[in-house]
């Protein structure tokens, strides 16, 4: 009887576990899936759209998963990942081909979650290496020469290890795609972030500022020529001497990003460079050339005032002398 | 034969006023040449008119001093005047940072040198040459 109960209960599971599958495949059944590729021809590092559209008689189902699988040529699986439909029952997938994927023929296959609903698209993976011209930059446009370039994939692996030319241009031979690009000038690291090569030019603004000094003079306001300007820099220890021009401007140009000191007329000014700056110098003018002619001046002055107060107290003295002379003969006669 | 010594004139020239004399044509002098580089820039009295108006006031006010004395006045006021003005132009060719002086600014220094020892000597009545033309004669003593 147990046998018999137990084959019963068995039997019953199978039929209602059977009977779901078929409810719910029925359902799912119902869905559609349109599938739409941007490209069906691609390079390397180039960008792959897969935009899946899933509605069920004729209207948009919102919150259905969808997977994504791309296997390249060998069948062995290269990209997997899993989307939500939204609102307008679309899921959108993208996916960098990347540099270390072989060339040849790749097989998009995108699918319902949990359903046997599934498209399978081809496309075709090329591997074309170009010339990029990569430009360096200053902040305030100015080339940036003989700094080194290095290039890292994705996987961090150095593609490539260079130095630009005078005009601060480097030409690389590279597929186009996303990398990790660092630039170090003077032994400074003035640019390292990722970057997406996509033509043949890449222009890259370095962290490398200009600073304009400008030296004018205290109480008269007049902008000195050919005055020297010290410029140190705290983290490389590196230092330069700069001249004012006639307008009293000195230009300090490629500073990288740090703290630097400036020195002037036995005064120093230490300051954080963050960006391309003009700063104002004020320096207090010289009288060790006035000197003499005053020292002359006042000696003149001093010794005629001397023999003037002289001559006046002589002048009083007779005076009173005669006075009292005077005085003296007055009363004689009386 | 004798010879006697006869003298026709006397002058007394205090010797301040010769050096004030002096100063004043190597203050003139001083307008041929450059003063300094003030700021970077060449301060000539030829292109710099207030520096050139300055000189020549200077060496003028210095002049007054002769007509002074010869009215028996004292003359040492207009050669201090001088003497400022002298400054003022010190002043305003050298106040600078980094101020090179070159032969104008010399000149004028040695003028105010000159006038400066020459108001002393003036003020103290010292120096005073003693100029006498005199006449030779043959005096027979027989």
């Amino acid at each position: 009887m147990r046998t018999l109960k137990s084959r019963a209960l068995s039997f019953l599971t199978i039929l209602l576990l059977t009977l779901l599958f078929h409810t719910s495949s029925s359902i799912a059944q119902s869905y559609k899936l349109k599938v739409l590729l941007n490209r069906s021809e691609l390079s390397v590092g180039e960008l792959l759209n897969v935009t899946a559209k899933v509605y069920a008689e004729g209207v948009p189902v919102k919150g259905v998963l969808v997977e994504l699988e791309i296997r390249d040529p060998e069948g062995k699986p290269r990209h997997i990942s899993v989307n939500q439909t939204n609102d307008k029952g679309i899921a959108i997938f993208v996916v960098r081909i990347s540099l270390n994927w072989p060339k040849g023929k790749y097989t998009v296959y995108v699918a319902i979650s949990r359903t046997s609903i599934k498209r399978v698209i081809a496309i075709r993976v090329i591997k074309k290496k170009q010339f990029v011209h990569l430009k360096c930059l200053t902040t305030e446009g100015h080339p940036l020469p003989r700094a080194t370039v290095m290039l890292f994939d994705t996987y961090g692996k150095r593609i490539v290890y260079t130095h630009t030319n005078t005009n601060g241009t480097s030409i690389l031979f590279i597929y186009p795609g996303a990398y990790i690009l660092k630039i170090i000038w003077k032994g400074v690291y003035v640019y390292d972030e990722c970057v997406e090569v996509k033509g043949k030019e890449l222009l890259i603004l370095c962290e490398i500022y200009d600073l304009t000094i400008i030296v004018k003079e205290k109480y008269t306001g007049r902008l000195i020529a050919n005055f020297e300007v010290t410029v140190k820099s705290l983290a490389t220890a590196l230092e330069k001497k700069y001249y004012t021009n006639s307008s009293g401007i000195a230009l300090v140009k490629y500073l990288t990003k740090g703290l630097y000191e400036i020195r002037y007329d036995n005064k120093k000014l230490v300051m954080n460079v963050t960006r391309s700056e003009t700063i104002l110098i004020e320096v207090e003018p010289s009288i060790v050339w006035i000197i003499p002619q005053l020292l002359v001046l006042m000696i003149s002055f001093i010794i005629y005032v001397i023999k003037e107060i002289i001559t006046e107290r002589r002048k009083r003295k007779t005076r009173h002398q005669r006075g009292s002379e005077h005085s003296s003969s007055n009363s004689e006669e009386v | 034969m004798n010879i006697a010594v006869q003298i026709v004139k006397r002058f007394s020239l205090p010797l301040g006023l010769l050096l004030v004399l002096i100063s004043v044509i190597v203050n003139f002098l001083s307008l041929n040449y450059p003063w300094s580089r003030r700021s970077g820039v060449l301060v000539h009295p030829s292109s710099d008119a207030s520096l050139q108006v300055m000189i020549i006031t200077s060496s003028l006010v210095t002049l007054i001093s002769f007509y002074l004395y010869f009215k028996r006045i004292e003359p040492t006021v207009p050669i201090i005047v001088s003497l400022i003005i002298d400054t003022l132009c010190s002043v305003h060719t050298t106040f600078s940072v980094n101020a090179r002086v070159y032969t104008g600014y010399f000149l004028s220094l040695l003028s105010s040198i000159m006038k400066g020892t020459a108001s002393i000597l003036l003020t103290l009545k010292i120096g005073l040459l003693e100029i006498e033309i005199v006449k030779e004669e043959e005096v027979n003593n027989q």
